[in-house]
């Protein structure tokens, strides 16, 4: 099943503008221009449900909005240009809400004859689905990466500036004379020139195209939480099962009021994660590399089944010094985990998994063996360890493990290894808002060409003579 | 209803000889296998070593070196000792772990 990402709508919805600007038409009929402006409330609805996504939400607005102040901002590239487009969509002229409104299940759903309401509803309904792609999605690169929340917002920044400039095309004709208006708004100039500055240093800073990547979640993760173990049914439910894994995986630090001094972690644990997160990150190798959108992440795994590769043999005489049986949740989740892709890879079934989905399972991985590695370490660095090599050559005795040892370097090692780092500009080539950002830079807020020289110097120049 | 308790030591020391001996055998692969091709097996050996002490909860009395001519040997010789356990297991949970393994080592064995 092709499941349509963020990208894909957000590409749609540069087409509608795009087409919208170009063309330059308004229905004459005046059932198309009440379907129309319905169609443009709703997209300024999802323009301002994708600023409730990154948190500029409605309380975040200042009463007094100082307008001089505002515009300083857009010099600097922070979070505030997110609260200047808050505020240019704040300020668009909106219909009073009236009791016999067109459902939007009446006003999205068909199809529109009129070309322009059709280029209209199809961007309220894009806009809208992107949205919920982002808002859903199970890795939120864009949330957590602000490179990849950049380009999100650059898109937003575009959309608002269209959406901007086919409003003064509807106030010329006069079909927003009877909208309500904020106080105090702001010249539709002022409005362009912050959407295109956002949008301009968004660009800047977009340093990922990940999030075009982003698709709803189709499976409701809660019916798969059964007790402390997070079940295993398709390969996409690896990463939460990883990432629960990961969760029962972070160390504790000596100086946590809550760390009672018990060992980080017990032999037998360690050996079987180890052992486990080897195989997995061999499978998930093969996987990477075989993957059209996601071979990238191939090294990732890679140099993690090496460095587990390097630790299993070192564990193999480690033993408890005394006997300690940690929590078993770790061993059940792993367990789950294991069983789950062997029965795949037995039963041969496609491990079909999106690009996306990879980075995210790489994501969930790294989290895995860098809190293994940590807790590992820390309780073989610990003054008091209950964790010692018991090699048949020692006798019944158990030596602590060296500071120095090739084990510890190599946890060392593993604990370090960063993230796996969001593919720049790979998996997508966004033509269409490409196209909408050349075509917004090249059409006229005003029909009328404005003087760009001092009323003196228009003066001053006089036409030459004609003879 | 005491087994769900999850810090309560559920530890047992096994030391009949073929247990002992399976264990210490895991070991010595797990030391053996190095090089490239050895990761997939590496991880099967350990999974292998985690059913046969049912998660850490089955501890061999002692350990012992094991002289092996090579990997495929001692993946024979476990095999063997797996399939001797699995007829003398008398709990049925720990027989299902055993089978459990040598179904693990069979799998490397046949993709090797």
């Amino acid at each position: 099943m092709n499941v349509p990402t963020y990208g894909d709508h957000a590409e749609a919805v540069a087409a509608a503008f795009q087409e919208l600007l170009i063309t330059d038409t308004v229905p004459a009929a005046s059932d198309d221009v009440t379907v129309l402006l319905a169609c443009r409330e709703v997209v300024i609805d999802a323009l301002r449900e994708r600023l409730d996504l990154f948190g500029i939400t409605p309380s975040h607005r200042p009463r007094q909005f100082d307008r001089r102040a505002g515009l300083a901002v857009l010099a600097r590239g922070d979070q505030q240009l997110g609260s200047l487009l808050d505020r240019v969509v704040y300020e668009m002229p909106r219909l009073v809400p009236e009791a016999e409104a067109i459902r939007p299940s009446s006003l999205l759903g068909p199809r529109q004859s009129e070309r322009s309401v059709e280029l209209w509803r199809r961007a309220a309904v894009e806009l809208l689905a992107g949205n919920h792609s982002l808002g859903t999605t199970e890795d939120a690169t864009w949330a957590r990466d602000a490179g990849a929340g950049w380009y999100v917002l650059r898109d937003l920044a575009g959309a608002v500036e269209a959406a901007v400039v086919l409003d003064q095309r509807l106030r010329q004709v006069g079909l927003l004379s009877l909208h309500d208006r904020v106080p105090d708004t702001g010249p539709i100039d002022e409005h362009r020139l912050i959407a295109s500055q956002v949008a301009r240093v968004a660009t800047w800073y977009a340093t990922s195209s990940s999030p075009d990547q982003s698709t709803p979640h189709l499976v409701d993760s809660t019916l798969l939480q059964v007790g402390p173990v997070s079940l295993v049914s398709t390969p996409s439910d690896l990463i939460g099962a990883q990432r629960r894994l990961a969760s029962y995986l972070r160390p504790m630090r000596g100086n946590d009021s809550t760390y009672r001094g018990d060992p980080q972690i017990a032999a037998a644990t360690a050996r079987h994660l180890v052992a486990s997160q080897l195989y997995l990150t061999d499978f998930f190798a093969e996987v990477a590399q075989g993957h059209p959108r996601a071979s990238s992440l191939t090294p990732d795994f890679a140099i993690r089944k090496d460095l587990l590769q390097t630790i299993q043999p070192e564990l193999r005489y480690l033993a408890d010094v005394r006997s300690y049986e940690l929590d078993r949740h770790r061993r059940w989740q792993q367990g789950e985990i294991t069983s789950a892709v062997r029965r795949m890879v037995r039963d041969g079934k496609p491990f079909a998994l999106t690009g996306a989905q990879v980075l995210d399972l790489a994501n969930a991985t790294h989290d895995v063996t860098h809190h293994l590695a940590v807790s590992l370490r820390r309780e073989l660095r610990r003054p008091d360890s209950n964790l010692g090599l018991a090699h048949p050559i020692h006798k019944t005795r158990v030596l602590p493990v060296g500071q120095r040892s090739r084990l510890v370097n190599a946890l060392g090692e593993l604990a370090r290894l960063e993230p796996p780092t969001i593919p720049v500009t790979e998996f997508s080539s966004p033509l269409q808002r490409a196209g909408l950002r050349a075509t917004l830079d090249l059409i006229p807020t005003h029909p009328s060409i404005p003087c760009p020289c001092p009323a003196a110097l228009k003066a001053a120049v006089r036409p030459p003579p004609a003879f | 209803m005491d087994r769900l308790n999850e810090r309560e030591p559920l530890l047992m020391t096994d030391a009949r000889q073929p247990f002992v001996d399976a264990v210490s055998m895991c070991a010595q692969l797990e030391g053996m296998c190095v090089g490239d091709e050895a990761a997939r097996l590496l991880s099967h050996v350990g999974m292998a070593r985690n059913e046969l002490t049912d998660d850490g909860a089955r501890l061999p009395a002692s350990l012992h070196e094991v002289p092996t001519a090579s990997v495929a040997v001692g993946l024979a010789v476990l095999e063997d000792l797996l399939t001797t356990l699995i007829g003398d297991a008398d709990d049925l949970g720990f027989a299902l772990r055993l089978y459990e393994a040598r179904e693990i080592l069979r799998e490397v064995s046949v993709s090797e």
